[in-house]
């Protein structure tokens, strides 16, 4: 479960602060899909950063659980946060060097896992990429760079997973597969928060919020599916 | 997953940064091994030859030394040959005689029976022989207006009848009559043998005119001892007896004089100044010659040994000097490009620092991840440089083939050690930056 709690965070750059977030209120219970939606520029990856335990706000708090990671030391935070928290990113950031499989297992280095060969296996066969175990990132479609990138981010089956524009790059077939992913993990008990400008994205089941220079309000939950002929799909972005 | 298969895979997809970084720390390596084998290389060099020089020295100054030694043996060989064959002559003056007066007077006043000479050459004194009773006086020559002469009284040589081989006698006896004369006195009184002259009333005819001798010899006139007896009024009475050439080596003067004194107690033995001593005198002299020589030469050849030696010290502290501004500047270099390539390698990597620190990596993890990247750099860099500096050391280094080979224990090590610290120095800044960089910022560049 996920509490954000009157978060607020300005940037102070050299040419003077910014408030990206203004006391955010946001409560994402396991099986959540919220949905996140606003202008570039609005606070959206700033919010994913506060949620994920990456920044810390100036304001207000965070709870995992109820248990607030920034006031933990820096190395459990880190070692907390590998095993709540999952990261699907536009640009992927996958490791080039790297091959898929080692990408997928690359959260073992934080946490370790036993038989994380085993489910980095499944996982790849999962998103089709059983294939592709042993290439590099860079001999991948961006398609198959983030499915690479999201079982890399359910690898160790952490209980919130954070999604920033996850289909930016994707045609919408890709796109597709990433939400219905998606859709699979809230189902098992997943929370999961997404931020995006695209208005088109939108999962069959979940909590839309609506962000707007900072300020964070829910407008609608959708909590009955929609029948199959109704299903939307998302738009190519830019 | 090993945090090593990041550190290799990373190494493996960015070479050329990695080889950069080795090539910085192995120029590093190469000159501090190549200054260090060719500063042993020259110490063993200087040793072996300055080794070499000595023995050289040493053995040139034996051979000179042996050499000398050889001639001074053969001389002292010639010597004793020649001396026993010349010997000594020595003067047996009588009792009581005093050798002040003796000198300034030029012969003995004292007397001593004529017998004494019979009495020494009956007894078996094996050292002297050639005995010769004499009786000297200086006086005046009435019929020459009183001019002063020498008057020596001879009878010649007395046999030793013990001698089986009896030699042949070296001075002659003058014979009854007859008259022999020195130089200045014949040559003033333009007389030549055959010749009558008086002296002291008495006529005798010249037997013999002596050659120049420079000394009182020139004014003396010798007759047959009886006459000179009986002129001097002096019978049966003589003042010196003369051995000349005696057999034994003139060092046994004392010995001579000790068996003398057996036979005739009381009597004074003068050792004449002979050749022999004057040969033996030259002989010390040339050995001391010699023993000069060699000394001058060990000398000469130390000096040269001492110059040879200033001259690679000197040589050695230009190399020391070169090298202690070549090395630290090298080291620092290195030091900056490695930490240069190092900053790079951090800045290339910040998308991936933030992903691993999203997933939870931490910050301790993401600097251990640079440093051990740096050690390797190191370990790589001494590796090569080592082999490179004292590979070029050995291939290129003057002088004879001597000193540390290939294998140097203390210096591998040094190395091996030394440049991972160096590298993992010249990291620190670097892995301090990638620990440090934020991941919130990076994740949120595109
Ligand atoms: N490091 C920073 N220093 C100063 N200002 C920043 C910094 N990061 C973000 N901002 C500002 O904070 C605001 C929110 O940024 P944020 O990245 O959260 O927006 P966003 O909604 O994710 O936009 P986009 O859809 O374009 O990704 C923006 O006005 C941005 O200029
Ligand atoms: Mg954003």
């Amino acid at each position: 479960m996920l509490e954000i709690k009157k978060a607020s965070r300005t940037w102070r750059g050299p040419a003077g602060p910014v408030k990206a977030l203004s006391e955010a209120e946001l409560r994402a219970e396991p099986g959540d899909f919220a949905i996140v939606r606003g202008p570039s520029g609005s606070g959206k990856t700033t919010l994913l950063l506060l949620a994920g335990g990456l920044l810390a706000p100036d304001e207000g708090e965070i709870l995992w659980d109820g248990k607030n990671p920034y006031a933990l030391p820096p190395g459990e935070r880190a070692a907390l946060r590998a095993r709540t928290v999952g990261f699907v990113f536009q640009q992927f950031h996958l490791v080039p060097y790297l091959t898929v499989e080692e990408n997928v297992l690359a959260p073992t280095l934080a946490a370790p896992l036993p038989d994380g060969r085993k489910r980095a296996a499944r996982l790849l066969d999962r998103f089709g990429l059983a294939g592709r175990a042993r290439h590099r990132p860079g001999e991948l479609s961006t398609g198959e760079k983030q499915r690479a990138a999201l079982a890399r981010a359910l690898l160790l089956e952490p209980p919130l997973l954070l999604a920033d524009e996850p289909t930016g790059n994707l045609d919408q077939e890709s796109a597709l597969a990433i939400l219905e992913a998606f859709e699979d993990y809230t189902r098992s008990g997943g929370t999961i928060l997404l931020v995006t400008h695209d208005p088109a994205l939108a999962p069959r089941k979940g909590r839309e919020f609506l962000l707007r220079e900072g300020r964070l309000r829910e407008v609608s939950s959708r909590e009955k599916e929609p029948g199959p002929s109704s299903r939307e799909v998302p738009r190519t972005p830019r | 997953m090993s945090p090593w298969r990041l550190v290799f895979g990373e190494i493996l997809f960015r070479k050329l940064n990695f080889l950069l970084s080795v090539f910085a720390v192995a120029a590093a390596a190469a000159v501090l091994a190549g200054a260090v084998t060719s500063m042993r290389r020259f110490d063993a060099a200087t040793q072996a030859i300055l080794a070499r020089k000595e023995a050289e020295t040493k053995a040139r100054v034996k051979a000179l030394r042996d050499e000398i030694r050889a001639r001074v043996a053969r001389l002292n060989d010639e010597m004793r040959r020649i001396m026993k064959k010349m010997g000594f002559n020595i003067l047996i003056l009588p009792e009581g005689q005093d050798l002040t007066d003796y000198y300034s007077k030029g012969y003995a006043a004292k007397l001593m029976p004529e017998s004494y000479v019979e009495k020494l050459s009956k007894a078996r004194i094996m050292t002297i022989r050639h005995l010769m009773p004499i009786l000297e006086r200086r006086v005046s020559w009435p019929e020459q207006g009183g001019r002063t002469v020498f008057l020596v009284g001879t009878r010649g040589e007395v046999p030793q009848a013990w001698r089986k081989n009896k030699k042949t006698p070296i001075v002659n006896r003058i014979p009854e009559g007859k008259i022999v004369l020195g130089y200045q006195l014949w040559k003033g009184l333009r007389l030549k043998p055959g010749d009558k002259v008086t002296f002291m009333g008495r006529t005798y005819t010249i037997d013999k005119c002596m050659e120049e001798r420079g000394s009182k010899d020139d004014i003396t006139l010798w007759l047959p001892l009886g006459e000179a007896q009986s002129l001097l009024g002096l019978r049966g009475e003589i003042n010196a007896i003369l051995a000349l050439e005696c057999s034994c080596a003139w060092a046994q003067v004392g010995k001579v004089r000790a068996e003398v004194a057996k036979v005739l107690p009381g009597t004074r033995v003068k050792e004449f100044r002979s050749k022999a001593l004057a040969r033996a005198e030259a002989r010390n002299k040339a050995a001391a010659e010699g023993a000069r020589m060699v000394e001058q030469a060990r000398r000469e050849m130390r000096a040269a040994l001492a110059q040879e030696k200033a001259a690679r010290a000197r040589m050695k502290q230009s190399m020391d000097d070169f090298a202690s501004i070549l090395v630290p500047l090298v080291l620092l270099a290195s030091t900056l490009w490695t930490a240069l390539l190092a900053f790079d390698n951090v800045r290339r990597r910040r998308g991936e620092i933030g992903i691993l620190r999203a997933i939870g990596c931490s910050s301790g993890r993401i600097a251990s991840l640079f440093l051990a990247r740096a050690v390797l750099v190191g370990i790589a860099g001494a590796l090569a440089g080592y082999a490179a500096g004292v590979g070029g050391a050995l291939q290129f280094s003057l002088g004879p083939a001597c000193g540390p080979g290939f294998l140097q224990g203390f210096l591998f090590l040094g190395i091996l050690l030394g440049a991972p610290l160096l590298s993992a120095l010249a990291g620190l800044a670097p892995a301090a930056l990638a620990a440090r960089t934020d991941p919130a910022l990076v994740l949120r560049e595109e």
